[in-house]
């Protein structure tokens, strides 16, 4: 059926013409149900057109099954967690294998010994849809879906393709507590289509098959998902206390468990349990004797069923002030990690400033930072660690309550932010289960080596370029390499927000280096600033300038052979709504390759001293290895340029009880010493702050200048050098 | 030991393999406040944030992810800082000021 509206719009006279709908349902490919073909009315005639549907892909959780089609008794079983936002969707999801059951043999009494059917192996059956979000058994678990494609809006069509990567999950032999190994099995794709769900589910219009492929386009197996909750996880908050302990169950103005459960997609449900939980040995509380008391007092322990999560809250603990997450290490008994935490109900807050409308208070009557505090330490019992990027709940109360003497601030509980931050938030929402659910990795699992689903919150920097020149083109084997970095609006009109400073040492600056045989290795800042990162606005044309010397990064020496290399460098910078700018750029140096024996042996002891990035960065006397490389290298022709500034700047900063050596510094650099813009900014500065007589400013100014020439510099800089 | 000497900036210097859970960058606040930074994103760091307490000259407690407060040793002698945790890990900082040299 055509609107009135859509009918008119294609009558003559109307222009532009728009196109004609095209039908509904209707495919040439089986591979590509978005495809339609535009010739069909050609062929088929005139079609009879169904009402246009759109659909969208509902947010919340599904329960998902995986049969791979290499037969056997193999099928996994899991969620697939559907979040929307104003960017469109971010989905992740986990499998665990599904259990194998063996059918008893079938033997008549009266031949006891002859069984007429052998036992059988048989799958059993899986989760109810009806049952809502399923609980399955942690040590079944097998895959967690990183989901890098789904569809984000809407569509016209009958699927979409989704696209994945499955990581494996091998646990160590033993206890939970010994953790586990992931590896990338690879990406996979599938074209969902909406099916009617099968009988139990509580959407029929919300489910969709399809065959999962392989990069090679080889089917591998057949994903089914049907929506059963808006939430995207569940679980049970049980709180426990002595008699004389408040119960944390909300904040005393409207946020409780339930509420944060829903910020975060969580179905949290709070059994607020015992009110008589005995004190072993006194008022306060050893990390051994909480634990104890959880296994004790918890009204249901098996986490294959149920997330539950144990609350304690006591007078005080012996190991801290308000509360602890003591499921870990030492403090866990049973090597089942992240079960419970406790807080302190006793414990008094300073008579101090920081403290604002809850100071010299105890704790279990402040009611605000209380329930926090149990808040923040379930946290940690659901995988979390402490973010000090805003005032959620992860910060730490007393940075917090330090937060709340900033200027502007409100003061110290008002300024509490009640809801997580947004990397905690999507942790909670697409980490692996086992990650987040009780008893299984232990707390100090690095996040680093988890995958993750990318959001959608990273975006190209439209109107920016990134230019990335090499200081020289050709670098000998062994020297660091000087890029200058150019973050430049190249609109024509626009003015931009960018950051006001670009720095490795800030982290918005990091990249990759690429040989010639395709081997890439990773470079960052040694050090990181704590301060935040300040944007400007950027008119068209101008530009933020940084230069580094990169030598090392994460994987060893950064050029590690002669032939040509490719840098890729990345700018980001945090822009509103915890969206994320991203520009890169590249460029390509040439490594040349030893020319003599004597070059050979100094890059060798350069590239394999892992202290000399360290030197080079930090400078000190302490170093000993990596004043060594340098020193080996300073003795050898070809490499002696490329580092004497980075000696000179050493030898120029007082260490200790050494004063500066601004006499040998000067020495060190002459005209033909390598130095970026940055690092003769540096040596400006450090000849002036450093009290050098007036000769060796006047050799070291003249030197400087020589090289300023040839570099386009600001006025800043000339200025600093004219100044010496 | 005054709380004084252990304000500002520190440099981890030590890469055994016992000292990984503590973090490349320390940052000391006047406000019995510290901050860790790791230069691997979302690496797991012992001391990540919040609060510290010097008891003595040569020990200062220390509140670590799970919020438990453990006292270390320590020592300054002049630009490095050294600890030894309960288990004997020792590992050091080097003092760095907030006129960092250009970074590699």
């Amino acid at each position: 059926m055509i609107s009135k509206q859509q009918s008119s719009f294609n009558s003559p006279g109307n222009y532009p013409p728009l196109p004609d709908i095209l039908p509904f349902n209707v495919t040439t490919s089986e591979d590509d149900p978005l495809v339609v073909n535009p010739r069909l009315p050609e062929l088929v005639g005139e079609i009879i057109r169904p009402p246009i549907r759109i659909r969208s892909l509902r947010c919340g959780c599904y329960l998902m099954n995986y049969t791979p089609s290499s037969g056997g008794l193999i099928s996994y079983d899991g969620t697939i967690r559907v979040e929307c936002h104003s960017a469109g969707r971010t989905a992740s999801g986990d499998l665990y294998q599904r259990p194998i059951i063996f059918l008893p043999p079938i033997i008549l009494p009266r031949f006891p010994s002859v069984p007429i059917v052998r036992p059988k192996a048989v799958l059993a059956s899986g989760p109810k849809p009806a049952a809502g979000i399923p609980i399955l058994s942690r040590g079944s678990y097998r895959y967690y879906l990183r989901i890098t494609q789904i569809l984000e809006y809407f569509t016209f069509a009958n699927g979409f393709t989704l696209g994945f990567e499955m990581h494996r999950f091998t646990k160590a032999a033993g206890a939970w507590s010994t953790g586990g190994t992931w590896t990338n099995e690879g990406a996979y794709t599938a074209v969902m289509t909406w099916q009617t769900a099968p009988t139990g589910y509580p959407s029929s219009s919300d489910y969709l098959e399809g065959d999962v492929k392989n990069s090679s386009g080889t089917v591998i197996g057949r994903l089914k998902m049907g929506w059963i909750s808006t939430h995207l996880r569940k679980a049970t908050v049980e709180i426990d206390r002595v008699s004389q302990s408040e119960a944390p169950l909300n904040n005393g103005a409207g946020v409780d468990w339930v509420s944060i459960g829903n910020g975060i997609g969580w179905q949290i449900t709070v059994d607020n349990s015992d009110s008589n939980v005995a004190e072993p040995s006194g008022e306060s509380w050893s990390d051994a004797e909480c634990h104890a008391a959880m296994l004790a007092r918890r009204d249901a322990s098996n986490l294959d069923a149920e997330w539950r999560y144990h609350v304690l809250a006591v007078r005080r603990l012996d190991s801290t002030s308000r509360g602890i997450m003591y499921d870990a290490d030492g403090g866990d008994s049973n090597n089942i990690p992240r079960e419970g935490c406790s807080l302190s109900s006793h414990w008094v807050t300073p008579n101090t400033a920081e403290w604002g409308l809850v100071r010299n208070m105890r704790f279990g009557l402040a009611t605000m930072p209380y329930f926090r505090t149990a808040v923040h330490e379930t946290g940690h019992a659901m995988g979390l660690y402490h973010n000090t990027a805003d005032n959620g709940f992860m910060n730490t109360t007393d940075v917090i309550a330090s937060n709340s003497l900033t200027p502007g601030s409100t003061q110290f509980p008002n300024n509490v932010q009640w809801s997580y931050n947004s990397e905690d938030a999507k942790r909670l929402r697409h980490m692996p289960d086992i990650y987040v659910r009780p008893g299984s990795l232990p707390f100090g699992t690095s996040y680093a080596s988890t995958p993750i689903s990318p959001t959608d919150f990273s975006a190209n920097a439209d109107g920016f370029a990134l230019r990335i020149t090499p200081l020289l083109e050709a670098v000998p084997l062994g020297a660091p390499v000087r890029v200058n970095i150019e973050l430049v609006n190249v609109t024509e009109s626009t003015t931009l927000v960018a950051p006001k400073k670009l720095s490795m040492k800030l982290g918005n600056i990091r990249g990759l280096v690429t040989d010639v045989g395709g081997n890439s290795r990773t470079f960052r800042s040694l050090m990181l600033c704590v301060d935040d990162h300040e944007l400007t606005l950027l008119k068209p044309g101008e530009r933020v300038h940084h230069a580094a010397t990169l030598l090392r990064g994460a994987e060893g020496a950064l050029f590690p052979s002669a032939g040509v290399h490719q840098i890729i460098v990345e700018a980001s910078w945090d822009m509103d709504d915890g969206m994320e700018a991203i520009v890169t750029g590249t460029c390509n140096v040439m490594i040349t390759a030893a020319v003599d024996e004597a070059h050979s042996c100094a890059a060798l002891k350069v590239l394999s001293t892992p202290d000399t990035l360290l030197t080079l960065a930090l400078g000190g006397d302490h170093l000993t290895h990596g004043i060594e490389a340098i020193q080996v290298a300073l003795t050898n022709p070809v490499l002696r340029p490329h580092f004497a500034y980075i000696e000179a700047k050493r030898v120029a900063q007082r260490f200790g009880k050494r004063k500066a050596n601004l006499k040998l510094a000067s020495e060190l650099i002459g005209d033909d010493t390598i130095m970026s813009l940055s690092e003769i900014k540096k040596a400006a500065e450090l000849f002036k702050t450093e009290g050098a007589d007036s000769n060796q400013r006047k050799a070291v100014a003249k030197t400087l200048k020589g090289k300023i020439g040839k570099i386009r510099s600001s006025g800043h800089i000339n200025d600093l050098i004219e100044s010496l | 030991m005054t709380q004084h000497a252990i304000i500002g900036h520190w440099q981890k210097t030590t890469q055994s393999p016992c000292s990984a859970v503590y973090p490349d960058h320390l940052e000391f606040r006047a406000g019995k406040l510290y901050f860790g930074h790791s230069n691997t994103r979302g690496a797991f760091m012992q001391w990540d944030a919040g609060s510290y307490d010097i008891i003595d000259a040569a020990h200062i407690a220390i509140s670590t992810a799970n919020d438990a407060i453990i006292n270390y040793q320590f020592t300054i002698d002049g630009p490095i800082l050294n600890f030894i945790d309960p288990s004997g890990c020792k590992f050091s900082y080097q003092w760095s000021d907030d006129e960092w040299p250009t970074p590699s």
